[in-house]
């Protein structure tokens, strides 16, 4: 009993000058940061590197570009793609395209023939610089932190069953354990943007509803596939359903799988809340 | 940045935990210090959501492909793509239809399939469209038939489906009736294209009004005054026009019916200006300078006045109705600047509306009720802007293009007509109530200003 | 700024100066008339009844003289006192409908050098009693359409106001507000907004 108890104290002690050197470390880490990123997997520096930039400076699109580029052959398709998420929309506006399926390019050439007027264009331009952009990127770090956070705790739980540190070595290694579960937010990611690029929303016809938020839930299948879409909320406000089902239903095949997701389908939830109705 | 850290403190803990047993307590404390929960969200019931907030489009995509030539003779061919052309540019006139280029359509264009059982939904989801129009003519002598429809793509369901006859001369009502419907279905009103624009022209050296339709056809000359005239306003049945002319060497206030000369004069000492009917009444509030200061009053459809509204020394100008009638805002100096206010009629209660900027002019209370469009001037430039009824949601709607004045409503609330000197002298633009797709309105030669829109005139 | 305030300060001496001169020189230019008392004793006496008759002829002929002499003296004199007063009053009218007074940006305060320029208006209308006069306040192109009305009705209000209480009867004074509608300088700069800031006085 008494071991026991005494093993408690010890646990609080122990835990007490966790904290202390926490805090320190908290202090002190931001100085340590490029060391402890080169210490990182190869996946991990570019989700870092991208979103976390891209989010801080006004002219994302660049620097975001370079450190990518420098990474080994294998990831470069997979990094090309998120950086292209963060940054199309802030360059080329109406323009809709990700991936070079046919289907995708035919819309390339729709939205870009499409007469816009100077002023639509610009406006768009403006618009989706000032906030897209910048909503894509902070959407994109809070994502990566979230990612960042359950990479811990499997890390955390992957050291603890004493499985090997080669793991993080080998790039093609990380599709089984941990790095499956942030290969696959990287792509539900980089989905969601596919979505949001398909979705037009005319706020006037929503007429003065506020706060409206609508939640789809559906699998993509390795192929890109969407299957079994449903409602897992209405918004109440039919067009903004409909928006959002068409969203989803235009930009459907998305890109297939990545090389390191080996499951039979990545499930997806997206929440649409237009902020821009007010 | 702060992932370096926590692996940090992870790594630390772990270190601990091997020498220790109690990782469970461990584990618990980091994840809640933390705020952490392990989420594995795959194949779980709670959803890690994505948020999408931000769509990439403001707009409804649509196709409108070239119309069928069902008479088959050159006539119809002609009109097969002039009324899809128009169909097209109506609509877009709306602001809220982004028209696909025909040229990346897979359907093909000489062969086009108007009714739901021929058509190949596929082929227009492919191209990003969301809604399609077809429409069918069938023209002989100066008469036509036309049907139109519109579909929903991805339902591949008809939600319109109208067919018109008449002479082809009257094919532009024809296509307003048709895009009322598409409104009503979209927005539950009829949109604006049973309303005409009132604005200021010169003609002979002199101001005068003018009047077109909603979208600047067909310009023509309403006052022959051969004297600066200024500030149209329209009844709410659209059935009279009053506004301030010189006339008689001064500005006096005229209440004139739309089709006859009938109507009344107001002249008494001072000026007579900035006239705004009481919705859904034949009374009008303007503002007079009889008694040596520029007050608001409010006065019958024949000119005699009712009674006093504003009561502070110094200028009070530019009334402009809530559209129950209740409220009237309005621009007064008592401040020291022009600034905009709000008087509840019914309580005599007057309340300040604008505090940023030093001059704020020209309100203009939406149809809706919920916002005021005005103007600011700000470093000698006027731009315009809407501010909730509240006081709250400022919104900043030109910027760098000129002096953009004179703000006013479109009769469903969706659009803002005005007028802007972006293209050296000024004229008259329209855009919607976001603020986007700003386009000229009007190309008639000399300077326009002081658009007013009316509202939708029902008995066409 | 200073500067042309001192070339009104200049003006304000030199006009008035050129004015009195002027008039000045017409008065020494007339002839003064004295026909009637050299025709009254041009006739020696003669014979009573012929003298009486002959008195008589001439008396009548001296006062018919005397009547068309004095009448022309006087239409001679009245001419050139009208034209002199003309030309005074033309100049005057001039100087008074020429002047304009200025205004701050979205103000209708008087400054000082406009009460001066209204005094004198005052004193001219005074003398001129019978004129009723038009106040006309304009705005520069700066600022919105209507309020720009109303703010030129008021200048044109405040320098009537003035001209009230100086004690130029109400009912001879019209204002009549133009906003920005006319401006005397179309630019778009600080000297021609300053111009067109202003109250302009017709005489009617």
């Amino acid at each position: 009993m008494a071991g026991e108890q005494r093993m408690v104290y010890w646990a609080f002690g122990l835990s007490f000058i966790i904290h202390l050197a926490f805090f320190g470390v908290f202090l002190a880490a931001q100085k340590h940061k490029p060391n402890r990123i080169s210490n990182t997997t190869v996946v991990n520096v570019s989700l870092v590197a991208t979103p976390h930039k891209a989010g801080r400076s006004s002219t994302p699109v660049k620097k975001t570009v370079t450190t990518p580029k420098k990474k080994t052959s294998k990831k470069k398709e997979t990094l090309k793609k998120t950086v292209k998420v963060a940054s199309k929309p802030a360059k080329k506006a109406p323009v809709v395209s990700t991936s070079g399926k046919p289907k995708v390019s035919l819309k390339k050439k729709t939205f870009k023939a499409s007469k816009v007027k100077k002023n639509a264009l610009k406006d768009i331009e403006k618009k989706v610089e000032k906030t897209s952009s910048e909503r894509i990127t902070s959407a994109l770090d809070s994502l990566k932190a979230k990612v960042e956070e359950q990479e811990d705790v499997k890390r955390l739980e992957k050291e603890e069953s004493a499985a090997q540190p080669s793991a993080a070595t080998g790039s093609e290694g990380a599709g089984q354990g941990g790095r499956v579960g942030e290969l696959i937010d990287i792509y539900r990611v980089e989905i969601a943007y596919q979505i949001q690029k398909n979705w037009a929303f005319a706020e006037g016809l929503a007429g003065s509803a506020k706060d409206l938020e609508a939640l789809l839930v559906f699998k993509v299948m390795p192929n890109g596939e969407i299957s079994e879409l449903f409602w897992d909320k209405r918004s109440g406000n039919e067009y903004l359903d409909k928006s959002a089902y068409r969203a989803i239903m235009k930009a459907n095949p998305v890109a297939p799988h990545p090389t390191g997701i080996i499951r039979p389908y990545v499930l997806m939830a997206l929440r649409f809340t237009p902020e821009g109705v007010k | 940045m702060f992932q370096c850290f926590r692996d940090y403190y992870v790594f630390n803990v772990i270190k601990f935990m091997q020498k220790l047993k109690f990782i469970i307590i461990f584990l618990a404390m980091v994840c809640l210090n933390l705020g952490l929960a392990p989420n594995h969200a795959v194949g779980a019931e709670e959803y890690e959501y994505i948020d999408i907030s931000n769509p990439f489009l403001r707009k409804i995509p649509t196709a409108i492909p070239r119309f069928k030539n069902i008479s088959g003779n050159m006539k119809g061919r002609d009109l097969s793509v002039d009324l899809a052309n128009s169909v097209s540019k109506t609509l877009e006139f709306t602001g809220y239809f982004e028209m696909l280029d025909r040229g990346a359509f897979l359907a093909d264009p000489h062969d086009p399939k108007i009714v739901a059982t021929e058509i190949n939904f596929r082929n227009w989801t492919v191209v990003g469209s969301e809604l399609l129009v077809t429409g069918g003519v069938a023209a002989k002598e100066e008469y036509m038939e036309l049907e139109l429809r519109m579909f929903d793509t991805f339902q591949g369901k008809l939600i319109i489906g109208k067919r018109y006859k008449g002479r082809i001369s009257n094919q532009r009502q024809m296509i307003h009736r048709f895009c009322g419907e598409v409104m009503y279905h979209l927005t539950g009103n009829r949109g604006v294209f049973n309303s005409q624009i009132a604005f200021i022209s010169v003609s002979n050296g002199n101001k005068e009004i003018f009047i077109s339709e909603f979208d600047g056809y067909k310009p023509h000359q309403f006052t022959n005054n051969n004297a600066i005239t200024l500030f149209p306003a329209w009844s709410s049945d659209a059935q009279w026009m009053a506004y301030t002319s010189y006339v008689n060497g001064k500005p006096d206030l005229y209440i004139r019916n739309i089709k006859g000369k009938s109507g009344a004069v107001v002249s008494k000492k001072g000026i007579q200006i900035t006239p705004a009917w009481v919705p859904g009444k034949f009374e009008l509030a303007a503002t007079l300078s009889f008694s040596g200061d520029q007050e608001i009053y409010l006065l019958t459809g024949q000119g005699k006045v009712i009674k006093r509204l504003t009561k502070s020394r110094g200028i009070d100008v530019e009334p402009t109705w809530s559209p129950d009638g209740k409220k009237m805002a309005f621009v007064s100096k008592r401040s020291g600047t022009p600034q905009i206010y709000i008087k509840d009629v019914a309580s005599g209660r007057v309340r300040r509306l604008t505090y940023e900027g030093r001059y704020n002019t020209q309100p203009n209370w939406s149809p809706k009720g919920d916002k005021i469009a005005f103007s600011t001037m700000q470093i000698g430039r006027i731009d315009i802007f809407t501010i909730g009824v509240d006081g709250k949601d400022l919104r900043r709607l030109t910027e760098d293009q000129g002096d953009n004045e004179a703000p006013c409503w479109s009769p469903d609330g969706s659009l803002i007509t005005f007028s802007s000197s972006r293209e050296g002298i000024s004229k008259i633009y329209v855009m919607t109530a976001f603020g986007t797709d700003q386009r000229r309105l009007i190309s008639l030669p000399g300077p326009q200003t002081n658009p007013k829109w009316s509202p939708n005139i029902t008995s066409n | 700024m200073r500067k042309k305030l001192w070339i009104y300060l200049a003006l304000l001496v030199v006009i008035p100066g050129l004015m009195f001169t002027v008039s000045c020189a017409k008065k020494v230019t007339q002839a003064e008339p004295s026909a009637e008392e050299t025709v009254a004793e041009a006739e020696p006496v003669k014979d009573d009844s012929a003298r009486i008759a002959e008195e008589k002829a001439a008396q009548e002929e001296a006062a018919r003289q005397w009547e068309m002499a004095s009448e022309e003296d006087i239409q001679a004199e009245t001419a050139a006192k009208e034209e002199e007063l003309m030309q005074d009053m033309a100049a005057a009218k001039l100087m008074f409908e020429n002047e304009d007074i200025y205004f701050d940006f979205d103000s209708s305060a008087l400054q000082t050098m406009a009460r001066e320029v209204l005094q004198r208006k005052g004193n001219f209308l005074f003398e001129l009693v019978d004129a009723s006069v038009i106040v006309e306040g304009h705005c520069d192109d700066r600022g919105t359409a209507a309020y720009n009305i109303a703010l030129g009705d008021r200048r044109a209000e405040s320098a009537k106001a003035f001209l009230v209480d100086i004690g130029i009867d109400a009912l001879r004074i019209t204002t009549i507000s133009y906003g920005e509608e006319r401006p005397v300088d179309s630019g778009s700069n600080a000297e021609a907004w300053a111009k067109n800031r202003r109250v302009h006085f017709v005489i009617e």
